[in-house]
């Protein structure tokens, strides 16, 4: 029995033996109705686990989560608390004389108008403050020349904060007719302004609130995280990949 | 083909817990599997008790059935599974076990390697409870059942030398049995 070829054959014979050996289930009934009353009492079968869609689960958990995690480029915006410093580059580097907005000015007079020119500031409102100078109406262009220099002051400070003008320019407007001494870029005297801090606190509170609306606008796109944000990463990944 | 189509349809409907598919599947491989069972249990009530368990089991994980295989090969299995663990468990009783075989067959006494075949089943099966359960296990395993060493091995939780051992101790037991019985009935 030590031959391998006899073991083969009696493993042969004894699988030739037991091939077509069976019982028949119906001399047995009471082995169905034990798996019957088995299987009635097992929970009812899941769907299972679906592997198919594991893939497309993992990627979106992981493009959520990765969305969820702070972003570099969000964090200059964070920082950029301070609006005067974020306005500051929008003022132009001088403001010139609005010859547009001038009531009809006598040309004799305008070129006996001092050369004020003006100083920017670094304080400086944006353009769009402008639309606060009002030119004079007619009725106050007639008013009486006997303005004093601190009452015309207070009413050019008023229009154009910024504009600084020379002293001796003062004088010099006081003596002009009132329509030129409304000009918007005939400001009041150096020592009546101060140089940064009174523009600071003269701003209008509308331009607070342009401050904040521009703010807004800045971080609205970086903070928006939304399903079409997602699906424009999605879709330039995908971009990305085919390409 | 149909009969695919049916098993697949038979299939279909025990999936969905249908007690009269249940029960014709039960009934299209339990003759079968009764016999396997048979072989590895001593007595009719055991192999009854595993084809029992057995069932149970293909039901309750009918949805892992993958159809790369015979439907019969993966029950097959299964009652072969539950047969080990009823073994294990110490369930099945080996009322022959007292009776010990003589370890050393001389090779004058070698049988015939198709000796078997003019013996009924019933009486090869009586042949093959005599033998010491491990050794038993192993035959039916490798000899019968298909199965390799290393798979033996890895359902008996034994080394695969064992498993080696034992078949050989099975074979030359068997081989004195018949011998043994031989002598008895020209007696």
């Amino acid at each position: 029995m030590s031959n391998p070829s006899e073991d083969n054959l009696l493993d042969q014979s004894l699988r030739d033996v037991f091939r077509d050996y069976d019982l028949p289930p119906d001399a047995h009934p009471r082995v169905w109705e034990g798996v019957a009353e088995r299987i009635a009492t097992l929970p009812a079968p899941s769907a299972g686990f679906p592997y198919r869609l594991l893939l497309p689960f993992t990627a979106a958990v992981g493009i959520g989560l990765g969305w969820l995690l702070p972003h570099p480029e969000a964090q200059p915006a964070s920082q950029a608390a301070a609006p005067v410093v974020q306005v500051a580059p929008y003022a132009p580097a001088a403001v010139p004389a609005p010859a547009a907005q001038l009531p009809a000015m006598d040309v004799s007079a305008v070129e006996a108008q001092p050369t004020a020119e003006p100083v920017a500031q670094p304080q400086q409102a944006p353009r769009k403050r402008r639309a606060d100078v009002r030119p004079i109406s007619a009725a106050q262009s007639a008013a009486p020349v006997g303005l004093d220099s601190a009452g015309l002051a207070a009413v050019q400070t008023a229009l154009t904060p910024e504009v600084v003008v020379p002293t001796e320019t003062a004088s010099a407007t006081t003596s002009l007719p009132v329509h030129i001494a409304a000009a918007p870029q005939v400001s009041a005297p150096a020592q009546q302004l101060a140089p940064s801090a009174s523009a600071k606190t003269q701003k209008p509170a509308g331009n607070n609130e342009k401050i904040g609306y521009r703010k807004l606008t800045q971080r609205q796109p970086e903070n928006r995280r939304g399903i079409g944000r997602w699906f424009t990463r999605f879709f330039q990944g995908v971009r990305h990949l085919l390409s | 083909m149909p009969a695919t189509s049916d098993l697949d349809d038979l299939l279909a409907r025990c999936l969905r817990r249908e007690p009269a598919a249940q029960r014709a599947l039960y009934l299209r491989y339990a003759g079968r599997m009764l016999g396997i069972a048979r072989r590895y249990a001593y007595t009719v009530p055991e192999a009854e008790d595993i084809l029992q368990d057995a069932f149970v089991k293909v039901f309750a994980h009918l949805q892992e059935f993958r159809s790369g295989g015979t439907l019969e090969g993966w029950i097959r299995r299964i009652v072969v599974t539950t047969a080990i663990s009823h073994w294990r468990s110490g369930r099945l009783r080996h009322e022959s076990e007292a009776q010990p075989v003589d370890d050393i067959t001389p090779p004058s006494m070698a049988v015939d390697a198709t000796a078997f075949e003019g013996l009924k089943v019933d009486e090869v099966l009586k042949l093959i409870e005599l033998l010491p359960h491990g050794c038993r296990v192993v035959l039916l395993l490798y000899a019968v059942d298909g199965y390799s060493h290393s798979e033996i091995a890895e359902l008996l939780r034994i080394q695969e030398s064992t498993s080696k051992a034992q078949l050989s101790k099975a074979r030359k037991q068997l081989a004195e049995l018949y011998k043994r019985q031989n002598d008895y009935i020209r007696l």
